[in-house]
């Protein structure tokens, strides 16, 4: 598809942590059964496999933070369109119009497709400065005394 | 010039190729196991040079090497020795090294290969023929003196492990860490929907998420200073069985303090020998769980990356990466 920009890093690190994982368990199984009396009889297949998963973890790393991490954006629309439009938003009701009511307004809300603003708003619930402070979900990421 | 050199040792002729530093036993080793096509990694061959090179000190310093041994070697001699051991630390000759990694469990071929490699250069070093069959710079003699493969190549990957994780894994975590941490401020105003349960839950922050990402990176970074402790114990002094037959008693002490002084990273002499070679996978089983992290976090992450990439619209273009980053974060330095 032309213009198509794929998570190609993401799933380059993908790749890199599994199989650091499957390194991890080759050890596992050496230090299991390798070590005989006074000596480790898988010692060069351990020191390849273990440098071999720290080199990938380190440079899959900088690759990720080189072409992904460093230049990450946030979709802010997306994510105020989200919050908004969730129902999640009733719970900021509850000490206004009680949980009885607040779980009407949800089910409401999922069956019209309308957001629990628009349904406060047309079934005047509550002021709109009240509503507005209610529904700020800023004041829902931290806890308040 | 003849493309293969014959070389003989205690089995017969050997055919090696005809400019190798190595010498017959690393050629019989190549033969003997055709196995994966893969060679030691060059942190580990570098690694090897290191160990060699610190071993050479300490037998200089403590008079082996010019004393009264069967064969002893001048000044200048016990010099070339030690910087040609230096230059394969240096990754000079990571080319010749070309042993399978599916060989001897002991390692007993590479470190042959490290001696004969490291002799023989010597040798070029003071315009001998590194090519004669007298070796007045010996691999077994000098270069492995006071050593066996029982402790000098553990060691190696002890200092190879130690000194990798220090000077690469930790700064990209770092790098990581501190990118996040960014992206944590930068965001700290922007709002998104929590998930639980694969289904929508309360908001929080974008920033407070990514605050989250950046402490799980701070936790890596502390496992991964925890994997060094693991390895900075070195079994070189023990020799073959822990015992330290045909080593002098302060050699592994002082082989521990020039790869400390050489790396920066804080090798010390196993506090017990017969431990840091019977019990050796105990050690490496450290190495690998120091993160703290038991299998079961693999099959927890799925889960919390699942219940966090359905709000991946929180990131353009992204969509896997918080599945990613949980994979990451979870599983680094296992």
């Amino acid at each position: 598809m032309p213009g198509k920009v794929n998570p190609v890093m993401c799933e380059s690190m993908m790749q890199v942590t599994a199989r650091v994982m499957g390194n991890d368990q080759a050890i596992a199984i050496s230090g299991a059964t390798g070590g005989q009396f006074q000596l480790n009889i898988m010692m060069p297949m351990m020191g390849q496999t273990t440098l071999e998963s720290i080199v990938l973890l380190a440079k899959a790393t900088d690759a990720f933070v080189d072409f992904c991490m460093d230049g990450l954006e946030a979709n802010e629309e997306a994510c105020n369109s989200a919050v908004e439009k969730s129902l999640s938003m009733v719970t900021s009701l509850n000490p206004y119009i009680g949980y009885e009511k607040a779980s009407k307004l949800a089910k409401e809300a999922f069956k019209t497709n309308k957001t629990i603003r628009e349904l406060c708003t047309e079934q005047n619930i509550l002021p709109a400065d009240q509503l507005n402070e209610a529904l700020d979900p800023f004041s829902m990421t931290e806890p308040h005394a | 010039m003849a493309e293969f050199r014959t070389e003989r040792d205690s089995m017969g002729d050997v055919q090696v190729p005809a400019q190798a530093y190595y010498g017959a036993q690393t050629q019989r080793a190549v033969e003997n196991f055709p196995i994966s096509g893969w060679n030691l990694p060059p942190e580990l061959i570098q690694a090897m040079g290191l160990v060699k090179y610190a071993c050479g000190v300490a037998n200089r310093d403590l008079g082996k090497l010019t004393g009264t041994g069967k064969n002893p070697l001048n000044d200048k001699q016990v010099e070339a020795m030690l910087a040609s051991a230096k230059e394969v630390a240096a990754g000079k000759y990571n080319d010749q090294f070309p042993i399978d990694v599916f060989q001897t469990g002991s390692g007993t071929s590479s470190n042959m290969n490290c001696n004969e490699v490291v002799a023989n250069r010597a040798i070029e070093m003071m315009q001998g023929d590194r090519f004669a069959a007298e070796k007045p710079i010996h691999p077994n003699d000098h270069v492995n003196m006071g050593q066996s493969t029982n402790d000098t190549f553990p060691t190696s990957i002890h200092v190879a492990v130690g000194t990798t994780i220090h000077n690469k894994l930790i700064p990209a975590l770092k790098r990581f860490a501190e990118s996040l941490a960014a992206k944590a401020a930068e965001w700290d105003k922007i709002i998104k929907i929590g998930r639980t349960h694969l289904a929508d839950a309360t908001p929080l922050r974008l920033g407070q998420e990514f605050g989250g990402f950046a402490r799980q990176l701070e936790l890596s970074i502390d496992r991964a200073d925890r994997a060094i402790e693991a390895v900075l114990e070195l079994p070189v002094g023990g020799t073959a069985v822990g015992s330290g037959i045909n080593t002098h008693p302060e050699f592994g002490g002082r082989v521990a303090a020039v790869l400390a002084d050489e790396t920066g990273v804080p090798f010390v002499e196993a506090a017990n020998h017969f431990e840091a070679r019977m019990l050796n996978e105990m050690a490496w089983w450290n190495v690998m769980d120091s993160s703290g992290q038991s299998p079961r976090h693999c099959s927890t992450s799925p889960t919390t990356s699942a219940g966090l990439a359905p709000g991946h619209a929180a990131v353009t273009t992204k969509l896997k990466f918080q599945t990613v980053n949980q994979v990451v974060l979870l599983c680094l330095v296992r």
